[in-house]
C-alpha cells in the first residue's frame, strides 16, 4: 500500500490490515494530504490501534516531482488524522519506500497487487530509476483522478492527481500493465453518513472510538467546503475492490494527464483508445452497499449482528 | 385574526424542551403561560428548566409551578416521590446543557390557578398542549370542572395504542399518572382532546442524519438542540436500537400548527387501566365496536416529512427548511 494517511488512506490501513485474504508486506509513504513524516507517523498509528504494527512501514518523496507540495491539511486536520490524536510514535527504519516497492517486486514478481492511494511520487521516481520493474506487479490499483465529475480541488482535477501532477503524468505515459484507475467518479458515492457515524460510536470500543474520532473533522470539513452531510471515504474502496471484485464495473480508456494551467491535474480519459496497450480499467459504477456491508463488518466484526439489523432496518444504508 | 391562545403544560425533559422552543418561535400562537409537572424529573427540575428555556427564547412568558406528585398522591397529601437522578433526559433534564438561570420568569400563582383563570377569562378560546402527566389538568378539573369543559382543546401527547415503553403496553406521562388520564377524557363530549401517543411519535425518528443537518446547519440553537440530545441518543441506541431519537412532545405541537402533519385521526372511546400488569395501559376502541361514547382524537399515522420539514421551518426558519429539503431531497 502506498498511501499518504490522511483520514481515508487510515481507513483503508484498517480494512487491509483486518483482512485475512491480504498479505499487507509493506506500507509505503508519500508526502500528500500530510506530509510524509508525519503521514509515516498516522500510517504506524492505524496500524498498532488493530494490533498489525508488525507491517513495515517505509518512508517515500517528501515532495512532489516539479511542483510545490500543497498538503490537504483543510481537510485532514493538522495531524492529518482530524487533530484528535497527533500521533508522534516514528516507525522504524525500513529504508525509503522506492528501495522497499522495487525489492519486493524483483523478489515475487507477477504476485503483488499495489495500491496508490496518493499522489504518485513514489511510483513516478521508481519509473525514472528503472522502466522496467513496475512491470513485475501483478497489478496497480489507483485511487485518483475524476473523469465525468467534478473535482476536489478544482472544477477538473483531483488531490492526487492535482498534488504531484507530474507524477501522474509520468506514470500513465509508461503504459504499465495491468492499471485500474479508480477515480472521483465512483468514491464520491462512497459517503461515510452521520448514521453510519453514529453506529459506529454506538460500538464503543478502542476501534470504533477512533473511527468516530478521525471522521469528525472530515464531516464538518464536507458541510463547510460543499454541503454534503457526511464524509467521502475515498481509499478503502480501492481495497474493498480487492477483496471483492464485483464491488467495482470497469471500462478500459487511454488516461492522460495535464500538468499545466487552469487544468492542471486533470485526467482526461479517452475511452475509444482502441490499443489496448495504452489504456487502463477505470471504475465507472460502485455497489456502495456491498462495499458498506464489507467495510463495516471487517472493522467492527464484533458487532455483526448489529450491522446487518441496521441494514435490514434501512437505518445506514 | 386574534392569535389562537395557548397553554403548555409540561415537565422538561429533553422531547419537551425541543417542543417548547418550537412552540415559542411560532408567531400565529399567544403563549399565554407554561404550567409545569412532576414527570421525567421532580418539580423543582421541571419548573427551573421550563424558566431557564424560556428565558433562552427571550419571550416575556411566565412560568407556573404544578403539581409535584401524581394526583393520587397531591390529593392524599403525599409528599414528591424522589426522581431526580440521572436517566434518558440527563441529570438536570435537559442533557447537561449549562442553560443560565433566570428565576425571575416563575410566577407565584399556581399552575391550576393559572389554567382556570385563563380559561375563565378566555372561554372557548384556550388551547392547551400537554406533554407531561395531566396531574395540573386533573387538579383543575376538580377545582372547577365547568370551567375545564370550557377549554377549547387539549393536545396530549402520551398514551399509546398498540405500543409502550414505560412496560410493553403503557406509555410513561399516562402510567404515571392513570387518574389524571381518566379525568381529562371525562371532558370529552365537550372539549377536543387529541392524543398524539406512542403509535404517531415513533414514527417519526429524527436520526442521526438529521441531528448532524441540526447541528451544521441550524446555528447556535441548533446546536444547542444537538448537545442536549446527546444522552438521549444513546438512550434510543440502548432501548430501541434506533440510530436516532423520537422527540414525543414535539409532535402535538406540529399536529396544533398544522393539523395535517397526522394522516390518520381516528375518533374513538378511550379508557385507562389503573391497576395490574396492564397499568397505564390505553384501551382505545379504533373500531368502534363497543359503541361507546367517543372521547379522544387519536393519532396513528403521521406524515414524517411533513412533520420534519415543518419542524425546521418553525424551529429554525424558513432558510433551515429549504436547506433541508436540499439535502434530503425525496426521491
Amino acid at each position: 500500500m502506498d498511501v499518504d494517511p490522511g483520514i481515508d488512506d487510515s481507513l483503508a490501513l484498517l480494512l487491509a490490515g483486518l483482512s485475512p485474504e491480504i498479505e499487507l508486506l509493506a506500507i509505503t509513504v508519500v508526502s500528500g494530504n500530510i506530509e510524509v513524516d508525519q503521514a509515516a507517523r498516522n500510517a504506524k498509528f492505524s496500524m498498532r490501534m488493530i494490533g498489525r504494527d508488525d507491517v513495515m512501514i517505509a518512508k517515500g518523496c517528501a515532495r512532489p516531482i516539479h511542483r510545490n507540495y500543497v498538503d490537504a491539511t483543510d481537510t485532514h486536520g493538522i495531524d492529518g488524522i482530524g487533530e484528535m490524536y497527533f500521533p508522534k510514535e516514528e516507525p522504524e527504519d525500513h529504508g525509503s519506500a522506492i528501495e522497499v516497492i522495487t525489492r519486493l517486486l524483483r523478489l515475487y514478481p507477477h504476485q503483488i497487487t499495489i495500491a496508490a492511494l496518493g499522489p504518485l511520487s513514489n511510483l513516478a521516481t521508481i519509473l525514472k530509476q528503472d522502466p522496467e520493474v513496475l512491470s513485475l506487479a501483478k497489478e496497480i490499483i489507483i485511487m485518483g483522478g475524476s473523469v465525468n465529475v467534478c473535482g476536489n480541488c478544482s472544477p477538473v482535477a483531483e488531490y492526487n492527481f492535482w498534488c504531484d501532477p507530474h507524477a501522474a503524468k509520468i506514470f500513465f505515459d509508461a503504459n504499465v500493465h495491468n492499471v485500474t484507475l479508480v477515480p472521483l467518479d465512483v468514491t464520491y458515492k462512497i459517503l461515510l453518513t452521520p448514521n453510519m457515524r453514529e453506529m459506529i460510536r454506538q460500538f464503543k470500543t478502542p476501534l470504533s472510538e477512533y473511527v468516530t474520532n478521525i471522521t469528525g473533522f472530515y464531516v464538518d470539513f464536507h458541510w463547510a467546503q460543499e454541503r454534503t452531510l457526511g464524509c467521502v471515504i475515498n481509499d478503502p474502496l480501492v481495497i474493498a475492490y480487492i477483496l471483492d471484485r464485483s464491488i467495482l464495473n470497469c471500462k478500459f480508456g487511454q488516461v492522460q494527464v495535464e500538468t499545466e494551467g487552469i487544468a492542471m491535474g486533470e485526467s482526461v480519459v479517452d475511452f475509444r483508445q482502441s490499443d489496448v496497450r495504452l489504456t487502463s480499467a477505470i471504475a465507472q459504477s460502485v455497489d456502495a452497499k456491498r462495499f458498506f456491508k464489507l467495510f463495516l463488518t471487517r472493522l467492527f466484526s464484533e458487532h455483526k449482528s448489529d450491522i446487518d439489523l441496521m441494514i435490514e432496518k434501512r437505518m445506514i444504508i | 385574526m386574534s392569535k389562537r391562545k395557548i397553554i403548555f403544560d409540561t415537565d422538561p425533559g429533553i422531547d419537551d424542551a425541543i417542543a417548547l422552543m418550537t412552540l415559542l418561535n411560532y408567531e400565529p400562537f399567544d403563549v399565554l403561560g407554561i404550567t409545569t409537572v412532576a414527570g421525567n424529573k421532580g418539580i423543582e427540575h421541571t419548573t427551573n428548566n421550563a424558566s431557564k428555556l424560556v428565558r433562552y427564547t427571550r419571550k416575556d412568558i411566565r412560568v407556573y409551578r404544578g403539581a409535584h406528585s401524581s394526583y393520587a398522591r397531591v390529593v392524599a397529601g403525599l409528599p414528591a416521590e424522589g426522581r431526580d437522578g440521572g436517566n434518558v433526559h440527563g441529570e438536570d433534564g435537559l442533557g447537561g446543557v449549562g442553560l443560565p438561570v433566570d428565576p425571575s420568569n416563575i410566577s407565584s400563582k399556581s399552575a391550576i390557578d393559572f389554567i382556570l383563570d385563563t380559561v375563565r377569562k378566555y372561554p372557548g378560546e384556550v388551547e392547551i398542549i400537554s406533554v407531561g402527566p395531566m396531574t395540573n389538568l386533573a387538579l383543575a378539573i376538580d377545582m372547577d370542572e365547568a370551567t375545564m369543559r370550557k377549554v377549547k382543546k387539549i393536545w396530549s401527547m402520551g398514551g399509546g395504542v398498540f405500543r409502550g415503553n414505560v412496560t410493553p403496553v403503557a406509555e410513561f406521562n399516562y402510567w404515571f399518572d392513570t387518574l389524571s388520564v381518566e379525568k381529562v377524557y371525562s371532558l370529552g363530549n365537550d372539549v377536543d382532546i387529541v392524543m398524539v401517543g406512542l403509535d404517531a411519535t415513533h414514527q417519526c425518528i429524527f436520526d442521526a442524519n438529521d441531528l448532524a443537518f441540526i447541528r451544521l446547519a441550524a446555528g447556535e440553537k441548533g446546536e444547542l438542540i444537538y448537545a442536549m440530545v446527546q444522552d438521549y441518543l444513546n438512550a434510543y441506541w440502548k432501548f430501541n436500537k434506533y440510530i436516532g431519537i423520537v422527540i414525543h412532545d414535539l409532535l402535538p405541537v406540529l399536529m396544533a400548527i398544522e393539523p395535517t402533519v397526522c394522516l390518520r385521526l381516528v375518533h374513538s372511546n378511550l379508557r385507562i387501566v389503573h391497576d395490574g400488569l396492564a397499568k397505564g395501559q390505553c384501551i382505545v376502541d379504533l373500531v368502534d365496536s363497543w359503541k361507546l361514547e367517543k372521547n379522544a382524537f387519536v393519532a396513528m399515522d403521521m406524515d414524517v416529512r411533513k412533520c420534519k420539514e415543518l419542524f425546521m421551518e418553525v424551529c429554525f426558519g424558513k432558510e433551515v427548511k429549504e436547506n433541508y429539503q436540499t439535502v434530503f431531497p425525496t426521491l
